[in-house]
């Protein structure tokens, strides 16, 4: 979905247009579970969006997270950025938000995504049959202790999308959206709409964005970290590593990646357990070139 | 060998005692950093924490906050919690029991009443009464036609969020914040708040949010800030100065910087933190005014008041 973005940089748009239009075209695509329409839900069958977009001139930025029943979080976040005086509204205040924007309300579920959850039901209550209702699972759920119950789960999907660029004027943004982890506790925010968590940038030094386990980002400000590290004059390269290490030293259950440039246009890419690789696309390119990044193993 | 203590914001400072109770008893810097903030979520008289804690612009108040504890960097928030009071321990129990460190909304209700937490009703007669005066100040006579949240939306619609905010809730914010260190060294830094008065409903400051307005670290030092929380979510204020603490600049040092960035933005509103580093040293921080915090350690009395720093704009 790069080209989206990349037709706008061609026109002379802004990189947050750019970020913008690219996440649009991910968070409208269907078959795409982790982000926007057909974005996998949570634990009682609600698909909750999260979203931050980052401005690298201003150090402005918008965010939403666990809001329902809007198709373009990374849209509404841009608004929160652009009229609102907060940077950060949740649940269903942030729907009332969109509502007041004038964005369109939509159903994010589509057919693969309630069979998803429909065979997780199934899978996970044995006995199940039409008379439990969401207390049920929500009982389930405490019985067995949420911890053990969201290790058994750990390893499905997360699939958050991150997009970040550069324009000609050498502004950068950066963008994250995500549906968050499939069948999250409801209301769970992830590090995609915390700022420093999920997603920075400034102008000066360069950008970072975030996807895995979004809890251990949170717990070390990862993108923010990165940003530091490479003001601090590490390399984009040794700066995700670095953070990759952070990581690991939680000693926690769960992955983490990211995917940082700096100033000069340096791309970098690096994941906690296994190989990683990002996206690459400029106004000269044709399509989107596949990078390798880095493995940081433990 | 530092001397268990706890330092606090203004509001925590009749409260204060009732951690360092816990820290005489051998309890954990977590522990007595909790107790302190349930005191005072608690109290009614507190201001904007807990029960009592001002309303957003719908009359609803909802609270956020967070916990971090500096030996193992896990953490528990929540926010837009409304029918609960406890919130600091609702933050805590999602750092002991959930998979995740934030839960948001009737999410954070759901998981408090699965916690067995009992439900409070946060109005008061007082955040009545401030509803009611700065609804009168803020949109005049009510028409006859009132239609309650129509209302407010049409409004902020016609009026421009910023310029609606700015007007109503620059110098409202009253959080709290708590930053313990136990006889084992560890720091513990808690924030409760119920946001900035009349506040878009669902808005989330830098109280719940780990990094903006709570970090800590016992390599380095543990951080808790209050003030126009949108600005600290944009710097990761609280990470960014037990990072430079890190970074060797001292603690009177990294405060300097991390509010000179603040300044930077150039934005309305200020910011104040109170901070701890690894040896025990305490300090509070101001962009825009004098600056106190309030300490108490197991082998005093009750809180004693103690000047920070004022970091001017250059």
């Amino acid at each position: 979905m790069l080209q989206y973005g990349i037709g706008i940089l061609k026109n002379g748009g802004s990189a947050m247009d750019a970020v913008e239009a690219a996440i649009r075209a991910v968070e409208d695509n269907p078959m795409d579970s982790g982000v926007g329409l057909g974005g996998t839900p949570n634990l009682l069958g609600v698909p909750q969006m999260d979203a931050s977009i980052m401005d690298g001139k201003t150090m402005r930025t918008g965010a939403v997270a666990a809001l329902e029943g809007y198709r373009n979080a990374i849209s509404v976040a841009k608004k929160v950025l652009e009229v609102s005086p907060h940077v950060l509204i949740v649940g269903p205040g942030a729907a009332l938000f969109a509502k007041i924007m004038g964005f369109e309300e939509s159903d994010l579920l589509t057919d693969r995504s309630r069979r998803v959850y429909r065979s997780f039901l199934e899978d996970t209550f044995a006995d199940l049959d039409d008379t439990y209702n969401r207390d049920y699972y929500l009982e389930h759920v405490k019985n067995s202790r949420l911890r053990e119950w969201y290790a058994k789960l750990e390893e499905a999907h997360q699939g958050t999308v991150n997009v970040m660029a550069m324009d000609d004027s050498g502004d950068i943004c950066s963008g994250v959206s995500t549906s968050g982890t499939a069948l999250k506790f409801p209301g769970r925010v992830g590090d995609s709409p915390i700022i420093g968590a999920g997603n920075y940038c400034d102008n000066g030094i360069g950008a970072a964005a975030c996807t895995g386990r979004g809890e251990l980002a949170i717990r070390r400000s990862t993108a923010r970290t990165i940003i530091s590290y490479m003001e601090n004059g590490m390399s984009v390269r040794e700066a995700c590593v670095q953070a990759m290490r952070d990581i690991h030293s939680l000693g926690e259950t769960g992955g983490m990646n990211c995917i940082a440039f700096d100033k000069d246009g340096n791309t970098m890419s690096a994941a906690t357990r296994r190989e990683s690789i990002h996206y690459y696309m400029d106004a000269d390119s044709e399509k989107p070139d596949e990078r390798k990044g880095v493995w940081v193993k433990t | 060998m530092v001397k268990p203590f706890l330092i606090g914001t203004r509001n925590a400072s009749p409260h204060l005692h009732v951690g360092v109770e816990t820290l005489r008893n051998r309890g954990s810097a977590m522990d007595a950093v909790e107790a302190a903030v349930s005191s005072i979520e608690e109290s009614p008289e507190s201001g904007n924490v807990g029960v009592g804690g001002s309303p957003n612009i719908l009359g609803i108040t909802q609270l956020d906050a967070s916990i971090m504890d500096g030996r193992t960097l896990r953490t528990g928030a929540v926010g837009a919690v409304s029918k609960y009071a406890n919130a600091i321990s609702i933050a805590r129990k999602v750092m002991e029991e959930s998979p995740h460190v934030l839960l948001v909304g009737d999410g954070a209700h759901r998981f408090a009443k699965a916690m067995g937490f009992k439900e409070w009703d946060l109005s008061t007669e007082r955040t009545q009464t401030i509803f009611d005066a700065v609804r009168r100040d803020a949109f005049g006579d009510l028409p006859d036609d009132f239609r309650g949240k129509e209302y407010y939306v049409e409004y902020a619609r016609n009026q421009r969020l910023h310029e609606w905010y700015k007007r109503l809730s620059d110098d409202q914010q009253g959080t709290t914040n708590v930053v313990g260190m136990d006889a084992d060294g560890n720091i513990c830094v808690g924030v409760s708040t119920s946001g900035t008065s009349l506040k878009f409903p669902g808005r989330l400051g830098d109280s719940p949010i780990i990094g903006a307005g709570n970090y800590c670290d016992n390599r380095f030092g543990g951080v808790a800030v209050t003030g126009r929380g949108e600005l600290t979510i944009r710097l990761l204020s609280a990470r960014m100065i037990v990072k430079y603490m890190e970074d060797g600049l001292g603690l009177e040092g990294s405060v300097t910087k991390a509010f000179k960035e603040v300044h930077a933005l150039n934005e309305f509103g200020g910011i104040q933190c109170i901070a701890v580093d690894r040896e025990g040293n305490t300090i509070s921080g101001s962009t825009r005014a004098e600056s106190t915090y309030w300490y108490m350690d197991v082998d005093l009395d009750g809180p004693e008041e103690r000047p920070g720093i004022w970091v001017k704009a250059d």
